[in-house]
Order: structure tokens, then sequence, then C-alpha cells
């Protein structure tokens, strides 16, 4: 893909340079959408740049700027894919969640490493659908201790490498 | 720029609303910032989606313990029901009834012949179902497709009210 912003009415310092990012917009939206996606997605990130490239404040880095049209060019594309109704398989979407049976034995070891209680905190209310009072109510802990165990439960399993 | 930890704060306060982290505007200026988050961000969601369903299993104990209060109701109004119900007498009103095959074989006016009561409760990825019957209670707790505990009881019951002197 070749970007040439040459139709940029500002000066030359405020003119996107757009094709040196490509290889980071394509990075980054591939973690979000499937393979088949990417282009399409990149474009419309492009596309969007351009459409809105008097908004960007040229002394600030044009990395994030363009980073942030992509993040909004996902969820646009997702919301509009959600409306449709389903039209692929999961497993076909990067960043949905994958269910498959390699991911649970990895989440299985990983929770294995959480304390028991964080364990527990973490599944009821993700798996069991369980608020943050019924929690509270059934361990018999404050609401905010049971917060605080449920955060730290998310950023373990977040951090921790397979 | 956002601190790790501020920026988990956000995450985990989308996360507790049950909100979509990605669609939070701190959340998005942070990760268009230091793209490299988002790998964290979407392993969480991956995550949290392959999460082992057993605590849905424990959430609907108090519905199981519902239909077995339930089953029980139902056997015990059952079983008074066949030690009480009316036996049928004859239209002659002489009270003799001829062979104990012609009584067994010939159904008796308000007699139930057969029946099944099936009490269903429904959850997102599980299911609870009592099933009484003539031959008794069933009772089957299911989750993703997938039978975790059936049981079953035998309800006894005589076939008719013995004749009182």
């Amino acid at each position: 893909m070749s970007v040439r912003v040459t139709q940029d009415p500002r000066p030359t310092s405020g003119a996107l340079d757009l094709e040196g990012e490509l290889p980071m917009l394509r990075a980054l939206v591939a973690k979000l959408a499937p393979a088949r996606e990417v282009d399409d997605l990149v474009q419309e990130v492009v596309a969007r740049a351009l459409r809105f490239r008097g908004s960007f404040d040229d002394r600030r880095a044009l990395r994030p700027w363009l980073a942030k049209i992509a993040l909004n060019v996902y969820l646009d594309h997702r919301a509009r894919r959600l409306r449709e109704g389903p039209v692929e398989a999961p497993a076909d979407r990067a960043s949905e969640p994958d269910t498959s049976l390699e991911e649970r034995e990895l989440v299985a070891a990983l929770l294995a490493k959480l304390p028991p209680v964080e364990r527990d905190v973490l599944v009821r209310f993700h798996q069991g659908g369980e608020s943050v009072r019924e929690i509270a109510g059934a361990l018999g802990l404050p609401e905010g201790t049971v917060k605080s165990h449920l955060h730290r439960a998310r950023k373990r399993l977040a951090e921790e490498r397979p | 720029m956002m601190r790790d930890e501020v920026f988990w704060n956000r995450v985990n306060a989308a996360l507790d609303e049950h909100r979509d982290p990605l669609a939070d505007e701190l959340v998005q200026d942070e990760l268009a910032r230091r793209p490299e988050r988002l790998d964290r961000l979407l392993a969480l969601r991956r995550r949290l989606a392959a999460l082992p369903p057993e605590r849905a299993r424990r959430r609907i104990g108090p519905l199981v313990a519902a239909c077995a209060a339930a089953s029980v109701v139902l056997g015990t109004a059952l079983a008074w029901w066949l030690a009480t119900r009316p036996t049928g007498e004859p239209a002659d009103g002489n009270g003799v009834v001829g062979s104990t095959d012609e009584v067994a074989a010939a159904p008796r006016a308000g007699e139930v012949l057969d029946f099944q009561l099936t009490i269903t409760l429904e959850r997102p990825g599980s299911l609870a179902r009592v099933t009484a019957g003539p031959h008794g209670v069933v009772r089957e707790l299911a989750s993703g497709g997938e039978v975790l505990v059936r049981a079953s009881s035998t309800i006894h019951g005589r076939p008719g009210r013995e004749e009182r002197p």
C-alpha cells in the first residue's frame, strides 16, 4: 500500500508522513482484527487520518494520534459487525475472546498460580455473573477488598506469560 | 504519560462496569501512546473469556435446591393423592366388585392414567430441570451442553385406598 499526502493544504512541516507509519498501523490493526480485514482497516485509518488531518497538532507526535484513530476505526468496525450480526467464526477474530482448548488450558494453569481468594473472586465475577456485592456477601469480605482481589487477579492474568 | 497502575485502574473500572476497556477514552489515549500495552489488554480479554465455568455451576446451586424442594413437595402431594384418591365405586352402589383383575384392568372415573410435570430453570450457560412422572422424580443439572448431575427418585404409592371397615 502506498500513501501520498501531496494535497495537504497545510505547510510542508504539517504534512503527514503516513507512509512511514504504515508498518506500525498494520502491526496494531493486526492485533485487533482478523488478517483478511487488516488491509481494509488500515486503509480506513489512513482515510480517516486524511479527513481529520486538520485536527492534528503537528507539535505532537504523529504515531499516538494515528494509533488512536486505528483503535477507533477498529471499535467502529466491531460495532458495525455486531449490529449486522455474526458473519464469521469466532476464531477468525484476532481480538475477540478465543476460548480454544489451548487457551483454556493456559488459563487453567494461570489460575492455579493465583491465590485462592483472587481466583475465587475472579471466576465468580466473570464467569458466575455475580456482582461485587454478592461476592462480598458470599465470602464475608468488604466490597473494597473484593474489588482489590479482582483487580489484582486481572492484572496477574494479563501479565502472566504462558 | 499514564503510569501503569493508573492505566490498569482505568481498565479495571471499565471491566467492573462490564464495559469494554478498549472503548474507554483514557485507555485509548494511553494505548495510542504505548501500543505495547494493547497486547496485555487483549491477552486479559481472551483469558477472562476462557475462564472455566466452575463458578457458574456453583451459582445455580440455589436453583437446584429450589428444584429439589419443589420435587419433595410434588412427591408428597402425589403420594398423598395416590393414597386418598376416590376409588370410583360401582354405579349400582352395592359396594361389591368383581375379581381383582377387573379392578386393575378397568379405569375408574377420575383416575389419572399418566402424567408428567416438568419444571425447567434456564440461565445463560446452565439449565436445571425437574421432571415428575408416574415413575418418580428426575432432576437434571446441565451446563454448557454437558449434563453435570442427573438424579432420580421413585415414589411408591398404593394404587388405591384400602376399604375401610
